[in-house]
């Protein structure tokens, strides 16, 4: 079900937790170190089907992201989940207001960020995704 | 609680990436400190807030929790002085280096055993003590927002974007790269062989000359590929230069002094095999130079010189090796006090120590033993002299030079190999084996008749322009006994450290590039041996191990 999935964070040892985190469903990860490389890695690759987004981050940070995707058109398309240490709150709320559809704490539990994976993009198709997911109490 | 992910294949990663981000923090907190004076700098207290987060986060993903809850004490606080609640003090100072170093032991505990616990309760409680002491201690309730970060720019982040154009390679891999290049020089030494035998034997001479024309090419471009593998495996040593601003400011404070560092060359780039053993010595030097070398402000503005002290850490090229130098603009040292010193130590015969000159003297600090200063310091003294570093370098078949001025300072120069991983080596037979002996401890080689050797009782020796040397019969140290006493007798005449030896072979074949390949584990430790190399012909030879043979 889940074929292409990009990954926005400025750790490189969250990229290589995530490629285990997504063993399971085979597919492709795309490596964005900020923001800005989120976004020229959509412009350049169709089919992405889930973005896992980082906050804090240099360059542009996951709510800047979260301002162009969704002038971009990006975020009406693709779901969006913030995966972030807590640090500000305000930020995640901000985040969920610009349409992520889900937020997870870091450090996650990898079966709570499958199971939201498998409620926002359920094996059947790409249904259900207005549903708002939060894995973790604000 | 990581369900079904198991992330301990990342213990490497994680380790390696947490070190990368406790460095840029202490390189940042040292910034934040020279700046102190003028204010918080926020700019910088963000930039550690970053690493600190990602360090976090990580950490909580791996499951240490009591290594996440830390560095969140130490963001917390960080937080406190974009509020300015908390003074930058040395107390601050010396409680988040402190956390840094505690951090940096825990990893380094991990990474041995991923099972260890982690404690920070003395870390914790300096963090906390810190934060009782403020001013006026405000309630979270009346505490002002914390100002919100500045977005950093993309300049700030230049070393980002600098690490995406380079590739991080395990450095076996460049290992098994030279050894295969190795392998192919041999070859080609086999390539030059086989032409011998060609022009022989055929008479087509069109044919021989192309046939040495590409065998010319392939050498060049062996030769090429050599130079290229050399460089990949070349940092510059700024990697090792760095480390050591905090080491000079810790000792400086611990001493009362001001020093000053400075880094010069250190975008010279040097093989990794010598980078990594040239933290060492340059550790004792800078030590020593702290330690003995430089004044305290008190004593430099009563002989008018600057408050601050500059200690400068140099690297270059030069012709075929590496020059590194640690030079001070302290005290200098006094050839007449070290006279002294020699004698009073018995180092020295009185008569022998009148007729040295102040060159000669200064060399006697690298004597065992011998320090110019009596009493013992906390940092300097516990045996730790400059003899240790003299026979380190050695080791790296090197060498070190003093030159002193007193009043204007001292300078320590080590001339270290381009690399350790290929050397020039005296081949030398011994009961029809070839064996290398590594040129840099080959002082020369003479010639003697059987008679001049002479049993002692303890072993042999002879007599060489009026000094004892002692002879080491190779043959015998390998267990392959050969002829009886000959009446002609190879000895090539080697030094390691301050020992001299005599090794007695049959024949001299020659000197040679090799490629130094390590024996395998299971071989344990090999007395007299250091290694192994493979020869044109495709044979094997072993390296000789000087010191270990001197040391019998």
């Amino acid at each position: 079900m889940l074929k292409k999935v990009l990954v926005i964070d400025d750790s490189e040892m969250i990229h290589k937790m995530y490629r285990l985190v997504l063993n399971r469903y085979n597919c492709e990860i795309l490596d964005a170190m900020d923001g800005q490389q989120g976004l020229d890695l959509l412009e350049r690759h169709q089919g992405v089907q889930l973005i896992l987004l980082d906050i804090n981050m240099p360059v542009m940070n996951g709510v800047q992201f979260l301002e162009k995707a969704g002038t971009l058109g990006y975020t009406s398309r693709i779901p969006v989940v913030i995966i972030s240490t807590e640090g500000k709150e305000s930020d995640t709320i901000r985040g969920l207001q610009l349409g992520a559809k889900g937020y997870v704490k870091k450090p996650f539990n990898p079966t709570l960020l499958h199971e939201l994976i498998e409620k926002l993009l359920p094996p059947g198709g790409a249904a259900g995704l207005d549903q708002r997911s939060c894995a973790n109490t604000l | 609680m990581n369900g079904d992910c198991d992330f301990s294949a990342l213990v490497g990663d994680f380790v390696e990436d947490a070190g990368g981000h406790l460095d840029a923090v202490e390189g940042f907190l040292l910034e934040l400190e020279r700046r102190a004076p003028e204010g918080c700098d926020a700019e910088l207290v963000t930039l550690i807030q970053g690493h600190l987060h990602t360090l976090k986060g990580n950490s909580g993903m791996m499951g240490l929790a009591p290594l996440q809850q830390y560095v969140h004490r130490l963001e917390e606080v960080l937080k406190e002085t974009g509020a300015g609640a908390l003074t930058l003090d040395a107390a601050f100072f010396g409680a988040l280096y402190g956390g840094i170093n505690a951090l940096r032991g825990a990893l380094f505990r991990f990474a041995q055993s991923p099972d260890t616990d982690f404690d920070f309760a003395g870390e914790e409680s300096a963090l906390e003590a810190l934060r009782a002491s403020r001013p006026a201690a405000p309630d979270s309730a009346a505490q002002p927002a914390p100002a919100l970060p500045r977005p950093a720019t993309a300049a700030e982040f230049g070393y980002i974007t600098q690490k995406s154009s380079t590739l991080k390679v395990n450095f076996e891999k460049l290992d098994e790269l030279l050894n295969l290049m190795g392998e192919l020089v041999i070859q080609r030494t086999a390539l030059a062989t086989l032409e011998k035998r060609l022009r022989e034997q055929v008479t087509d001479r069109e044919l021989l000359n192309a046939f040495n024309e590409t065998s010319q090419l392939i050498g060049k471009s062996t030769d090429d590929l050599r130079q290229s593998i050399m460089k990949v495996r070349m940092l510059p040593v700024k990697t090792v230069f760095q480390r050591f601003q905090r080491l000079v400011r810790d000792l400086s404070l611990a001493h009362g002094k001001e020093v000053r560092l400075v880094l010069a060359g250190e975008d010279t780039e040097l093989d990794k095999t010598v980078l990594d053993e040239i933290g060492e010595p340059l550790l004792h030097l800078i030590r020593n130079a702290v330690d003995h070398g430089l004044e305290t402000p008190a004593e430099r503005r009563a002989r008018g010189k600057e408050r601050c002290g500059t200690l400068t850490l140099g690297a270059r090229h030069e012709s075929n090796h590496i020059v590194i130098s640690v030079s001070d603009d302290g005290g200098g040292m006094d050839p007449e006090e070290i006279r002294k010193k020699a004698v009073a130590r018995g180092i020295l015969e009185p008569e022998a120590a009148r007729g040295m000159s102040g060159a000669e003297l200064l060399q006697l600090v690298f004597v065992p033993g011998f320090s110019t200063r009596s009493e013992v310091t906390e940092t300097s003294g516990r045996g730790i002299g400059l003899d240790v570093v003299k026979k380190i370098v050695s080791s790296l078949n090197g060498i070190i030079e003093i030159d002193s001025k007193p009043g204007r300072g001292t300078t320590f120069t080590m001339m270290l190999p381009l690399t350790l991983a290929i050397i020039t080596a005296l081949m030398v037979e011994v009961a029809g084996q070839t064996y290398a002996v590594p040129l840099s401890g080959v002082l020369e080689s003479v010639q003697i008749g059987g008679e001049e050797c002479h049993d002692t009782g303890s072993g042999e020796v002879i007599m060489l322009r009026d000094r004892v040397l002692p002879l080491h019969r190779l043959d015998r140290f390998f267990g392959r006994p050969g002829d009886v006493q000959k009446e002609q007798e190879y000895v090539v005449v080697v030094a390691s450290g301050d020992k001299k030896g005599g090794l007695v072979v049959d024949r001299l074949v020659g000197q040679q590039e090799i490629v130094i390949k390590g024996l395998d584990d299971y071989l344990g430790e090999l007395p007299g041996i250091s290694g192994g190399t493979v020869l044109g012909d495709g044979t094997v030879s072993l390296i000789v191990d000087i010191p270990s043979i001197l040391g019998r």
